[in-house]
Order: structure tokens, then sequence, then C-alpha cells
């Protein structure tokens, strides 16, 4: 089927019926006019009919006699005079590639851009600004072409796309366009999608399974976002105080000496810290968006935000400490801001908006959009920060120790295994001031056998363990050994700027050992 | 390519048909073999008729590589572009640029 662009393609009492008592226009599914999906390839254009109309007007007598029904401004909007209007909603459905007035009635026509996947894809939009609004879907599925009516809302219009298992897109047309007002004329808008390769479970997974049941995403109040000043502040502010520190204004008055941590402000105003701050590296940053992961990875953190940017209900779990620091805002998820994105093998969290909580494993490819500090704060409608800045974390790598089953085997209690720098300026392995290498936390990569597999990582970016240059690869030596069952062993390996690093283990059996009772 | 030879009275009743009619039975013809509406009620004879035009390739093609002379409906001409993409062109000359906002990062 085909958009019927040409006045030959209608004719009265099929296509069109035109009623000059009541003063009515009429477009019929029949014939060569259809309404099936997608609007981009069904329908009528307004410039047809117009043209069908006026050609109609001349040749039939019985037509001919009344006043005209349609004044076009162009080829793509125009507007019904002398009393005409549409027979119905069906017939304004009907209408392809034009905006148009009817008496008290504007309707603006959208065409989208780029391709949807499907022809079942259905977009949606909404017409009034806030997070607590509903939506309503476009007439239509697949690619967009069709009018909607935008009498009394004028000054707000989002569509978007959200298809389970495939990327969104969304496009706020006032601002992007820097429209002052929606007119009854034709836009036309980006909106494509395309399957989401990074999407792998399934709606009703991610409800009713772990990690994904113990995600939530806490949406936080504050405003500001500068650094401290001698000067006044309301509640709510939020600054960073003279340590670095985020805190939170909790009784309005003045700050007199801002330089130091918040607890040392002197003047009238009272703080607290700020519940979206979060550490990265050796240094804290803002967030107004705090989602809390359950342990889950980069790729199910993804699922779930996804999941939850399709829910018609409230995502908002407005359940964070202290109480005084939560937005309270209703956040539904089919029209809320975008959570993250996948760039490569990187989540790219959305802005003002930290992951906390997540699988340690991937550390490395979170980016977390951090709030900049005296830029402006946070938009008072969207609640995203004005201005942000992507941080990432320093690198951690991590792999296994895999042992042989004898060292397995053994009692837990009767085995160790420790890792140490083969070389290091404070003392290479096989001396006295051997070093243990520390994990990511700090701790002594050193313990008990008690499985086969043993994760283990390395702060790769910051480790300077003995006055060793971090950032560098770090050759290690792993020794093991249990008692009755495996005899010691020794293993060298070099650490590098990589996850999933596998060293292997394996212990001779033990034949000599003895300490009888 | 010469006036086609009137051959029957078929041809005659059809020559007589306005372009406009001549064209929306076309049109027709192509909506039901594109899966739509069945072209009942049109001219006898007409599909028939022009399925035997020279030019004639199928009635998908209506529109798209080719139509009818201005002035003589019965004749087939071949079309540069689907009426289809002149519209678009046209709708879309007149529509003003897409504005494209640098993206915050």
């Amino acid at each position: 089927m085909a958009k019927i662009v040409d006045p030959d393609q209608l004719n009265q009492a099929t296509e069109v019926v035109i009623d000059t008592a009541g003063k009515t226009i009429q477009l019929l599914v029949a014939g060569n006019l259809s309404n099936a999906s997608p609007g981009a390839t069904s329908g009528v254009t307004l410039q047809a009919l117009y043209s069908f109309l006026k050609e109609e007007w001349k040749s039939d007598n019985a037509l001919n006699k009344f006043r005209f029904p349609i004044q076009m401004f162009t080829k793509t909007d125009g507007q019904f005079i002398n009393g005409w209007t549409f027979e119905d909603a069906t017939s304004r459905n009907l209408v392809r590639d034009a905006g148009w007035t009817e008496g008290a009635n504007e309707y603006a026509g959208i065409i989208s851009l780029g391709a949807f996947d499907s022809d079942l894809d259905q977009a949606y939009y909404a017409n009034v600004v806030g997070y607590d609004q509903s939506t309503t879907d476009f007439d239509k599925s697949g690619n967009l072409n069709e009018a909607i009516l935008i009498t009394g809302f004028t000054g707000y219009l989002k569509p978007f796309l959200r298809i389970e298992a495939k990327t969104y897109a969304e496009y706020d047309l006032l601002s992007e366009q820097g429209l002052a007002l929606l007119e009854p004329v034709l836009y036309r808008l980006p909106l494509a999608n395309a399957t989401d390769l990074n999407i792998t479970e399934t709606d009703a997974n991610v409800d009713a399974n772990a990690p994904y049941t113990g995600m939530k995403i806490n949406f936080l109040a504050g405003t500001g976002f500068t650094t401290a000043a001698a000067t006044t502040y309301s509640i709510g502010d939020v600054v960073q105080d003279g340590a670095g520190r985020w805190a939170y204004c909790t009784g309005a008055g003045t700050v007199t000496t801002p330089g130091g941590a918040y607890a040392s402000f002197g003047g009238t105003s009272t703080w607290e810290a700020y519940s979206g701050e979060v550490q990265i590296g050796t240094s804290y940053y803002a967030f107004n968006r705090i989602l809390s992961a359950n342990g889950g990875t980069a790729e199910e953190i993804y699922n779930w935000m996804q999941r939850q940017l399709r829910k018609t209900t409230d995502i908002n779990a407005d359940d964070s400490t202290p109480i005084g620091q939560r937005s309270g805002e209703i956040i539904n998820g089919n029209v809320a801001a975008s959570m993250g994105y996948f760039l490569g093998t990187q989540l790219i969290t959305g802005a003002g908006l930290a992951v906390t909580g997540f699988d340690a494993n991937s550390t490395n490819v979170i980016t977390q959009t951090a709030i900049d500090v005296d830029a402006g704060g946070v938009d008072a409608l969207t609640f995203l920060p004005i201005a942000t800045t992507g941080v990432t974390y320093p690198f951690t790598a991590a792999g296994t120790l895999e042992f042989s089953a004898n060292l397995v085997a053994e009692d837990d209690a009767d085995t160790r295994y420790v890792m140490y720098f083969t070389t290091n300026p404070g003392g290479n392995f096989d001396s006295a001031n051997a070093v243990i290498v520390d994990d990511d936390g700090g701790i002594d990569i050193d313990g008990q056998i008690t499985a086969g597999s043993i994760p283990w990582d390395f702060a790769y970016t910051t480790n300077a363990q003995g006055g060793r240059t971090p950032d560098t690869n770090a050759d290690v030596t792993i020794v093991a050994q249990g008692l009755e069952g495996a005899q010691w062993v020794l293993t060298t390996y070099t650490i590098t700027k990589n996850t999933g690093q596998t060293i292997s283990i394996n212990a001779s059996d033990e034949r000599n050992y003895a300490n009888p009772v | 390519m010469g006036k086609p030879e009137i051959t029957d009275k078929t041809e005659l009743r059809l020559r007589k048909l306005p372009r406009k009619v001549v064209r929306y039975w076309c049109f027709r013809y192509r909506t039901a073999e594109q899966g739509g509406a069945e072209a009942r009620g049109g001219p006898a004879g007409l599909k028939e008729f022009m399925e035997g035009r020279e030019g004639f390739t199928s009635w998908s093609q209506f529109g798209v590589t080719w139509d009818v002379r201005d002035w003589e409906p019965l004749v087939i001409k071949a079309r540069s572009r689907s009426i289809e993409v002149e519209w678009n062109t046209e709708a879309m000359s007149s529509a003003r640029e897409l504005p494209v906002k640098a993206k915050e990062v």
C-alpha cells in the first residue's frame, strides 16, 4: 500500500464523502485509501485532499454553489475555513504530511526521520512537562507520519521510542529545535531504533530474578552544586567544602568561614553530608541519581536500567537516607531520563547518575557522569545537571587463582597461598623484605586454599607498595602448599592492565611429609 | 509512438473516459495488486486494455515507472520518478531545515 499523494487517487463517495449540509469532509478507509501502520506508507496528504477538493468544486455543480472548505498556506499546512471540519477522528487519522487548524483545534503533523526496526514498534509521546505525566501512543506503529491534537499542549512535545531489547530514542521537539510554541504545521524529527545487543534479559527475568530485584534508584534533592563560599544559603543547597567533600544545607543561613570541612563552617546555616556524594579514586563527586546495583555487573545494570525506562509506574525508590535529601518526586519510568548507555564495552551512566554497589569485576567498565561544580547546578524542570563530567575508576586488574586438585583436597587449615612481588624496591621475593601484594582493598593476598578457583584483584593504577611505580605491570610470585597432600609450589606471573587473568598453581602430590601424632 | 489503433467498440468507449477516471482506476488496480481493497466497479475492459498496452509492466509500477499521457490517457508513458518521490521532494523542499543541536558531553 502507498500514501496517497495524487488527487486522482481519490473519488467522491469512495475515499471522500463531502457533506454540504453538515459542512464536513469524511475520509473513508476504502478504495485507494488505507489507514494501515506505519503511517509513513498509508493515508492521504492534505495537499492531495485539497487538490482533489479543488477539482471537485470546479466540476461538481452540487459543490460549486458552496463556500470552499480548506485554505492552504504551504504544501504541508492549512486551515479549514467557512465552517467546514473533518467528519470524525478517523478522517483526521488518515491525513499525512501536514498540520492544520480546524475550528478551535490545532493539529501538528509529526514525521519521524530514520528507520524504526519494525512496523510493529509503537512510539508514544508526552505533551506535558513532568516525570509524573502520562503518555499517549501514536495512532499507528512503525515510522511516524500522522497528526496529533496540540490544542492546549503547545508548550511541550516529547516523542519516545522505547521497545524491549531495542535501542531507545526520544526527542524533545521544542527544546531541540529552538521553538517557542508548537504550531499547526508539519514537524520532522529524528526517531529510530535497532536491536540492542547489550540487552540479554527479558522483562520477566529482570522483574523476577536477582540481582535485578534488589536494584533500585533514588532521585535526590539538591540545588546549586557550588564551591562553598562566604554567603547565604537556603535549605537544599549543595556545596563542595574546602576538603573536597559535598554537603547539603539543612538550615538556611550564612557561611562565614568556608575554607575547611563543612563541619567547621562558621555562620548561622547548618549542614550535613550529601547523600549523593561518591568517592572515585581519591576524589569525591556529586550525583543526584543513585542506582544501587545489588552486586550486578555493568551489563546487568544496563538491563535493569532499560527495563525501568519502560515502566509506566513510579521508579523512584525514595528510600535513601537521610530522609530530608530525598527528592520525593514521582518518576514514571517511561518518561524518565536515560540512565545510561554502552559505548563499546563502557557503561556510561546518565547525567548526574552514579551506580553504587556493583560487581567489582565491572569497576573498569563503568564511567560515572558527575555533576560539575560551579556550572549551574541542575535544571529545575528536568532535575538533570546543567554540566557533567565522565569519571572513571582507577583500573583494577583482576582474575582468579586456579589451584590443582591436591591443594584443594587438603584441609583448608593445612593450606596457604601468598602472592609476592617478584621484584620490588622494598624487597624482592626470596629475601627477608619480600613484599606481599595487596588486593584492591589494601588487604594482603594471603589465605587458605578454600576452593579450586579463588578470585583476586589488584589496584593497577594506584598500587605503590614498597615504592613501586603505579600504573605499570607487576611481576608476582605465588607460593602455595599443603601439608600431607600437596608439595610446596612456586608460580610466577605478570599482572597486566586487564581483567580475567588466570593464574594456574599446580603442586605435585606430597609423598614424604609425615607428622606422626 | 503513434496513436493506438481503434480496434473495437470497447476501446471506443474507453477513449471517452477522462484522464482522471483512467488514472483513478489504474491506482485502484495497483492498490488491489498490493493487497488493498478489491477494484470492483471500474470501467469494463479498462484493466485488460491497459495490460495490453505497450509500456505496461505491472500494476504495482503504475505511478512509479509508468503513467498515462496527459492528452491521451490510454497511452502509456514512462516516468523518471515515482509520484511519491516527486511529492516527498516537493514537500521536503518546502519544509524548513531540521535544526541540529550539538550533543552535550
